[in-house]
């Protein structure tokens, strides 16, 4: 009898380990295929340096890198990371701690139906209100403040640098595509703040209420060390995912291969990836798999550390 | 400790930029009233659009003294978007002129489809579109006049198949196909390779042949590669022209007898072929010839009769040109001039395929550029219009020439190049 229970058990527990195992094998299978053509590719493009500074190559090329997508990925993700989570995490706040609020209801709808949204129709919102507001952002506030800053510049080596970030915006630039990236990370960062926010006991949010301070102290202060961990690993995780976002960029940021001003068509590894490998020519989708590389890099960067944190404390 | 400091960190971080853009703003909107004098470059009343442009940076200063040629003195990244065919030829370009250039030049070419192309190209959200097919004749009536389209080079499409048993590593030999036999193998007509209508015209591998169904490999999505290959089967086949005609998209009867397969894009279509045994496929020219090897290992890719002249061609650079030239000169008699820059294209893309003489199946990839750029509100439309002119220019002479053309591609005859040139001259700033 007992032996039967146990037989059944092993069964049981094996099936279980089997698809735990299944489960990582393609996680692992991706990893390695990619690092495996990724860093032969990048060796045989010019060497790591070079793949990460140079142009992408042309199918004339020999050589070649990621280098204009990179920085594009780069100051796109990071700008959609801070605007993501500037309104995600309030956001969240709002709908996990005060969630007796009629409009925190509506809320909370609202940005679990936005979770689910194919990040494609974001990209095209975006575009559509790009195209609404670009006359006037460029006649009215982006065109006057580019020309003070000529002004003040003057001929000075600033101004170059200065007109790669301001200016007035094309239809297709880095800050529709940043923007387009936040709108994305909101939710996620919104959802997990307000989970947990609305894990914290009963009796600690009593006692932070209780000690007399304002409710902000209680909220940011007196909660946020149960709530941190939780709250930090959203934002990371958050722009673990919008750095790889391929979707939301292609009719906002459009893609680049030079090194352009960020207020003009702005490069981005993933959509250099998705180029690439339409082509039949050799170089390319070599540069295309290191591209694949690199973009992974840093999105276990980002997810390790996320671990890392939560393990830590 | 260490999460109030990550914490004020992001809060301190968000209201500065809040901060330095509140500021930003009321700068702007003073800067306008206060100091417009002091600006070399400020808006000038007159001008509606900003003046500084986006995709373009100026640069301020001019040391450069040996220049004696005309070119601007101006640096920039253009952006195009359009043809996937002749984005891997366009970005080569751009990489040529921008080492010649020391960086002053580059193009940005994105690859959308042809169709998003012409749509972007009108919306004005890029600076030129490149499209398979000319600009579509209602579009061409409502912007006649505004704009100027132009080849910038020729493609052509072949038929790649997957016979193991008659592999061209096997035989030595490639199939022979004609505009019939391949409209009934579409069709469904013809359902087995040993058919007698294709072991009739290819005695030499007659015996090889397998009795096996053949597979018909087609784009799924809407595609210039699908429009020059049905245009050409629409044109030599009455029996295609009735039942299935021509487009970007098509009704494949052949789908409908559960041998048909549709992939997207080019490389995939490529890819189905090689995979699939005893299937058929047409394909750019490009995406054949860098997979070579592979394609004769399995199959390989079909000589084409020219019903015109009765003759077979084989896909070369030297074929493809000839009854490019070919088709022209059946354009120029039938409308007594060639093509002018700001015309109708929509004729001469009709007469490229199935030309009097050469490899039959073959199609131009046009540029689209406008005439005015101030006209059509671009910001900064001098320094657009004097990079297109100087890009456009050089694309139509020397970059027509063999080192610069990308495998794959054929290079324009000089008096096709002669029209683009004239159409790119006639941008004004």
């Amino acid at each position: 009898m007992t032996s039967t229970r146990k037989v059944l058990n092993w069964i049981g527990m094996g099936l279980f380990v089997l698809l735990g195992v299944a489960a990582t094998i393609p996680l692992f299978l991706i990893i390695i295929d990619i690092y495996s053509k990724g860093i032969d590719a990048i060796n045989r493009l010019g060497g790591l340096w070079h793949f990460l500074t140079s142009e992408p190559p042309s199918p004339l090329s020999k050589s070649g890198g990621v280098g204009p997508p990179l920085i594009g990925t780069l100051y796109m993700t990071a700008l959609g990371a801070i605007g993501g989570f500037a309104l995600g995490f309030p956001l969240g706040v709002y709908i996990g701690e005060m969630r007796r609020e009629k409009l925190a209801n509506a809320a909370r709808v609202g940005v679990n139906v936005l979770v689910e949204f194919p990040t494609i129709t974001i990209g095209l919102f975006v575009y559509a209100v790009m195209g609404l507001v670009q006359d006037d952002l460029n006649r009215y506030i982006l065109g006057p403040v580019s020309a003070t800053l000529k002004a003040a510049l003057g001929n000075s080596v600033f101004y170059n640098y200065v007109s790669w970030f301001v200016g007035p915006l094309d239809s297709f630039n880095a800050y529709a595509g940043a923007a387009a990236l936040a709108l994305v990370m909101i939710p996620y960062v919104a959802l997990i703040t307000a989970s947990a926010y609305a894990s914290v006991a009963q009796p600690l949010r009593e006692a932070a209420y209780g000690i007399g301070g304002r409710e902000f102290n209680a909220l940011f202060i007196v909660m946020r060390k149960v709530v941190s961990r939780a709250v930090l690993t959203a934002a990371l995780i958050g722009t673990a995912k919008i750095a790889g976002e391929t979707a939301p960029l292609l009719f906002t940021a459009f893609g680049n291969n030079y090194y352009a001003p960020f207020t003009g068509s702005t490069g981005a590894v993933s959509l250099w990836i998705y180029a690439a490998s339409e082509t039949p020519y050799n170089v390319q989708i070599m540069s295309a798999y290191g591209a694949a590389a690199v973009l992974l890099t840093i999105i276990l960067i980002l997810f390790i550390s996320a671990r890392i944190k939560a393990i830590h404390d | 400790m260490q999460m109030t400091k990550t914490t004020t960190a992001i809060i301190a971080a968000v209201i500065v930029i809040v901060i330095v853009a509140v500021i930003a703003m009321w700068a702007g909107g003073t800067s306008r009233t206060q100091t417009p004098t002091s600006a070399t470059q400020a808006p000038t009343p007159t001008t509606t659009s900003p003046t500084q442009t986006v995709s373009t940076t100026q640069t301020p200063t001019q040391t450069t003294t040996t220049q004696t040629q005309t070119t601007p003195s101006v640096r920039g990244v253009l952006t195009g978007a359009g043809s996937t065919f002749i984005a891997p030829q366009l970005q080569a370009w751009s990489n040529i002129l921008e080492n010649a250039t020391g960086g002053a030049l580059a193009v940005n070419y994105q690859l959308t489809g042809s169709g998003a192309g012409i749509s972007l190209f009108l919306n004005k959200k890029v600076d030129f579109g490149a499209s398979d097919v000319p600009m579509p004749e209602d579009l061409y009536q409502k912007y006649k006049g505004q704009f100027v389209q132009f080849p910038a080079i020729i493609g052509s499409i072949v038929i790649a198949y997957n016979v193991p048993e008659i592999a061209y590593n096997k035989t030595g030999k490639y199939l022979n196909l004609t505009s019939e036999i391949i409209a009934l193998i579409y069709m469904g007509n013809i359902t087995q390779w040993c058919d007698p209508r294709i072991k009739a015209i290819n005695p030499g591998l007659a015996a090889e042949l397998p009795c096996k169904p053949i597979i018909a490999v087609h784009r799924s999505e809407a595609s210039g590669t699908t429009a020059g290959f049905t245009l050409y089967l629409a044109k030599t086949v009455p029996q295609w022209n009735e039942t299935v005609g021509w487009g970007l998209t098509v009704s494949w009867p052949i789908d409908k007898l559960g041998r048909g397969i549709g992939a997207q894009g080019n490389p995939r279509v490529a890819a189905a072929v090689l995979n699939t045994p005893y299937s058929i496929g047409y394909i750019e020219y490009a995406y054949w010839a860098v997979n070579k090897k592979e394609f004769d290992a399995k199959g390989g890719v079909a000589y084409i009769r020219n019903d015109n002249d009765g003759k077979y061609y084989f896909p070369t650079e030297e074929s493809v040109a000839e009854g490019a030239a070919a088709a022209l000169q059946r354009y120029a008699q039938k409308y007594g001039a060639p093509p002018a820059p700001d015309a109708d294209w929509n004729p001469v893309s009709f007469e490229l395929p199935n030309p009097p003489k050469g490899y039959p199946m073959l199609s131009f990839t046009y540029i689209l550029l406008w005439k005015n750029y101030t006209a059509e509100g671009y910001p900064d439309a001098a320094t657009r219009a004097a990079l297109l002119r100087e890009f456009f220019s050089w694309v139509l002479t020397e970059g027509q020439k063999p080192g610069n053309i990308v495998e794959g591609y054929i290079p324009l005859p000089s008096d096709v190049a002669k029209i683009g040139l004239e159409a790119v001259n006639s941008v004004k700033p």
